[in-house]
């Protein structure tokens, strides 16, 4: 029996191990090994040969694991931060909008405090934002089910949350584009 | 987000509620570049999303290990970016989630690596 350990990404393991495996076969024929020997099939000159292949790869260092979580945690986290950009969008959107209109010019003529104007509008927006923003922490805190569900549900579903999340956060965007091909 | 839940969930509620200021003040000042409320709307997104993928994207190639980036050049970069509120919200996030805990089923050697990884 011979062992070879050899590297799985390496092109030219295919080869080497070949040419091991009939180097064996010759040795064993030239030299009558007995082990071989009765393996040896009856309309064969040479003895049968089998290739066990085994996966035992060495474990990973700590090193490696935090950097895979490192990674699975910065896309998460972009993910869900994606998802809370929508509301900066609707709100530079609808300053523009009275701006187009005209709106902001009318009020300021009337004698509007430009401080009072702002904080209005922040007062809004930020009630606006704080709507979804509770939405999606009440996804999360529902999404929780480490304790109560096994580690794949939980895996599962945080992988639905984050897909959804993106998902939800890429037709916002597209139905956009497709709002600037009208004039 | 199997860590964005439990215990770590009033402090990513905080974030969420000072992100908001942020973002708001944010979006006020982005508007001034805009005079069409389609365009700002589709750019200030778009905006956002690159802005906070390009830069977590920079920031994890600057705190690579084997490429030994001096710490300071991170400093910098870093400071200067969390003015950009969405990536200043993904890093919270990803502060309080992985580094302030380590998430079930993860060594927690593993966990010391990724607070010390930055």
């Amino acid at each position: 029996m011979a062992h070879l350990v050899m590297n799985a990404s390496m092109l030219q393991s295919i080869p080497v191990s070949i040419s091991v495996m009939n180097s064996i076969r010759l040795t064993s024929a030239i030299t009558g090994n007995p082990t071989l020997a009765s393996m040896r099939n009856v309309s064969d000159s040479l003895p049968s040969m089998a290739i066990n292949v085994t996966y035992d790869p060495f474990p990973l260092q700590s090193a490696t694991v935090g950097v895979g979580i490192f990674i699975a945690a910065q896309t998460q986290s972009l993910y869900v931060a994606s998802g809370f950009t929508i509301v900066a969008g609707m709100i530079a959107s609808q300053i523009v909008h009275e701006r187009e209109l005209g709106v902001k010019s009318m009020q300021l003529m009337m004698g509007i405090n430009r401080v009072m104007y702002w904080i209005s509008f922040f007062i809004f927006d930020y009630v606006l934002y704080l709507i979804p923003a509770a939405l999606s922490l009440g996804l999360l805190a529902i999404l929780n089910p480490s304790v109560r569900y096994t580690r794949t549900v939980n895996c599962l579903a945080s992988s639905i949350c984050t897909v959804t999340l993106l998902l939800f956060r890429l037709s916002i965007q597209c139905r956009h584009l497709e709002g600037l091909s009208y004039p | 987000m199997q860590a964005f839940g439990g215990a770590q969930l009033p402090m990513i509620a905080t974030t969420a509620v000072l992100y908001g200021f942020a973002v708001i003040m944010f979006a006020y000042v982005a508007s001034f570049l805009f005079s069409k409320h389609t365009t700002a709307q589709t750019y200030t997104l778009l905006l956002c999303t690159l802005g906070v993928t390009i830069l977590q994207g920079i920031s994890f190639a600057l705190s690579y290990p084997t490429l030994n980036v001096a710490q300071l050049a991170q400093d910098i970069f870093n400071y200067v970016a969390l003015l950009f509120p969405p990536y200043s919200f993904a890093t919270a996030l990803t502060n309080l989630a992985y580094k302030t805990q380590c998430p079930p089923g993860v060594p927690e050697e593993a966990c010391k690596q990724v607070q010390y990884f930055e």
